[in-house]
């Protein structure tokens, strides 16, 4: 076979493998049928059921309250720990620190979840939506902190030198250039700790309390009993969302990648 | 090193400076002054500290010992940002997501002052600059020229004491460095404002600046007139480093009425000479000052061509003399006179022979 073949169909291929499974929960969605893997015609008689399903719809408010609120700490957080990394001077634990925030990405959820659980149940903290909070919060700051970090440091420092050098104090100079140049990535990095508190399931398993059911849990303990397409409807706008959310992150990182040429 | 200048007190006044970062001497007891006024260059190869020392006077480093100066106050104390000092960095530094004219009222709007005297003076700065008009350009629709208009503009706006100027010309192209030298020139003389230029490009301090400072390893090699710098350099290294020149290793051999007589395997020299008898000295003299069969000329040695260059306009000429010594010189005309084995005597003037101290090891 030609080259000029074999590299589409490859690329199909790879596609199907990715995204077949979910253009079938999408694709179900739209069915008629209540049994999932018989297709009996169009209909969004699904979505309409959705409104109607008080634990779904409760369920969806809780994963995104704790979504915003986490991420909007996680973006603070984050965004500080950055600008404390982007710093040339030395501090005590500096280089501790800059290896520490890259450990959440790669440890396992199911140990910082352990984790998490533990460290509440030795405070005796009730769990329920501010632990969850919490606990998104802690391990998407690092996604934050990366994201913001790698932008400040591909700017060039002397923007700051000349905004002190035109006058401004440090406080002056942070407010007009640093922040307005890095908020792009700012931005980027919450859309990431939102999506990334949005879909996680294990680390809110071990640290939600009765009453704080998240979107994730919801829908596993509901597949448990038989997929209803109600749950190929909710997963289909979860996607949506997910989707938006990435597509947003990426826009931004391509524009702040235009604009980091442009200064450098 | 070099006293007041200029008109009444210097501006900038530079006293036993020093910086080192970790175990690196980057300024090392550096004093110069600066008088109100003119076009300063530290000139320097990279690495000589001619950078840290302007960004001490700009205050994003501190001394290690001595004292800056300008307009008679003692700067250590004072933050960047209260300076009465601006500076044009050698990236821009433009701030990408501000126009032309917010730019170029950054540190208007730092002031304090109102909305409309910013408006007005940066139209009056892109002028001086030639980019009325532009005002509302985003800075990436810049070309490099304008970026360093906007660049100039921006550091003049607050007419500050002093302008610093870090490689103002580096990133531009041969042809446009040209011109932009010459606007620097007329804006510096315009404004009647002090510029401190640092650059590591000799021609470009030479055609800029009305004072030069050359500086090597942290120290001050000499300071004076571009023609002082050129035609009387204080050591060898400046010598080598400003321009293209002949060096002539050899020993005092007797002082008389202020010439000595100089041993060089060329033979025995007269020159202009501090040094005293039996000390040695290295003589330099410019290409362009040799002087090819010039019946009159002094300190004639014999040589004969080993290659002809033509480089428009004027040929550059491989001499080797006495002692197989290769002298450089420059003659007029084409390569076509100087064919390789002519026989040429050459004469070294003694007002164009400088006398060099041996360099300190």
């Amino acid at each position: 076979m030609s080259r000029r073949v074999l590299g589409p169909m490859t690329l199909a291929f790879g596609f199907a493998f990715l995204y077949g499974p979910i253009l079938l929960v999408m694709l179900y969605s739209f069915n008629e049928s209540k049994l999932v893997t018989v297709w009996a015609g169009f209909s969004t008689r699904w979505y309409a059921a959705l409104l109607q399903n008080q634990q779904l719809l409760d369920s969806v408010r809780v994963s995104l309250t704790v979504a915003v609120t986490s991420a909007t700490l996680a973006t603070i957080l984050g965004t500080l720990a950055a600008l404390a990394l982007a710093e040339r001077g030395r501090f005590l634990g500096r280089s501790l620190l800059s290896a520490m925030i890259y450990a959440p990405l790669v440890l396992p959820e199911v140990i910082l979840g352990l984790a998490f659980l533990l460290l509440f149940v030795a405070l005796g903290v009730d769990r329920g939506f501010w632990t969850i909070v919490l606990a998104h919060a802690t391990f998407t700051m690092c996604f934050v902190a990366v994201v913001v970090h790698a932008r400040l440091v591909s700017f060039d420092r002397s923007l700051i030198e000349a905004a002190v050098d035109l006058g401004a104090p440090p406080w002056r100079a942070f407010l007009r250039v640093t922040l307005p140049i890095s908020a792009p990535a700012v931005v980027a990095g919450f859309l990431l700790a939102f999506t990334l508190s949005l879909d996680d399931f294990v680390i809110a398993s071990f640290v939600s309390g009765p009453g704080a059911t998240t979107l994730p849990m919801r829908i596993y303990s509901q597949v448990r009993l038989g997929v209803t397409p109600e749950i190929n409807a909710v997963s289909t706008l979860l996607l949506a969302a997910v989707g938006l959310a990435l597509a947003g992150f990426a826009a931004l990182g391509a524009r702040f990648g235009e604009a980091s040429e442009r200064t450098g | 090193m070099s006293g007041p200048e200029g008109r009444g007190a210097p501006l900038v006044e530079i006293r036993n400076v020093s910086k080192s970062f970790g175990a690196v001497c980057a300024v090392a007891d550096v004093s110069l002054s600066i008088g109100r006024g003119a076009f300063f260059a530290l000139l320097g190869p990279s690495g000589c500290g001619k950078t840290t020392l302007m960004r001490m006077l700009a205050g994003f480093e501190r001394p290690d010992a001595g004292e800056i100066l300008i307009d008679g106050e003692e700067m250590s104390a004072t933050p960047p940002h209260r300076r009465p000092v601006n500076m044009m960095f050698q990236s821009y530094a433009i701030f990408p997501h501000l126009s032309v004219a917010r730019n170029v009222g950054f540190g208007l709007v730092e002031m304090g002052m109102g909305r409309d005297a910013v408006a007005t003076r940066v139209e009056e700065m892109l002028r001086l600059v030639q980019l009325s008009g532009m005002g509302e350009r985003r800075p990436d629709r810049l070309s490099g020229g304008q970026r360093q208009r906007v660049a100039l503009a921006r550091a003049l706006a607050r007419q500050p004491k002093l302008l610093l100027l870090d490689e103002p010309l580096a990133a531009l192209d041969r042809r446009l460095r040209e011109e932009t030298r010459l606007e620097l020139i007329d804006v510096q003389k315009r404004l009647g404002a002090t510029f401190l230029m640092v650059t590591h490009d000799q021609e470009e301090a030479m055609a800029t600046a009305d004072r030069i400072a050359v500086m090597r390893a942290g120290r001050v090699e000499q300071i004076g007139a571009p023609t002082e710098i050129y035609e009387r350099p204080a050591t060898r290294f400046v010598a080598e480093f400003v321009g293209d020149i002949n060096l002539v290793e050899g020993r005092v051999a007797g002082v008389e009425a202020g010439l000595a007589r100089i041993d060089t395997p060329l033979g025995a020299l007269t020159a202009q000479c501090a040094l005293p008898a039996g000390a040695r000295a290295t003589l330099a003299i410019r290409p362009e000052r040799l002087l090819l069969d010039d019946a009159a000329a002094q300190n004639v040695v014999a040589a004969r061509v080993v290659a002809a260059t033509y480089l428009g306009g004027r040929t550059l000429l491989r001499l080797a003399g006495p002692g197989e010594t290769m002298l450089r010189a420059l003659a007029p005309g084409a390569a076509a006179g100087w064919p390789a084995g002519r026989d040429v005597r050459v004469g070294l003037p003694v007002a164009a022979l400088t006398a060099l101290a041996q360099e300190r090891a």
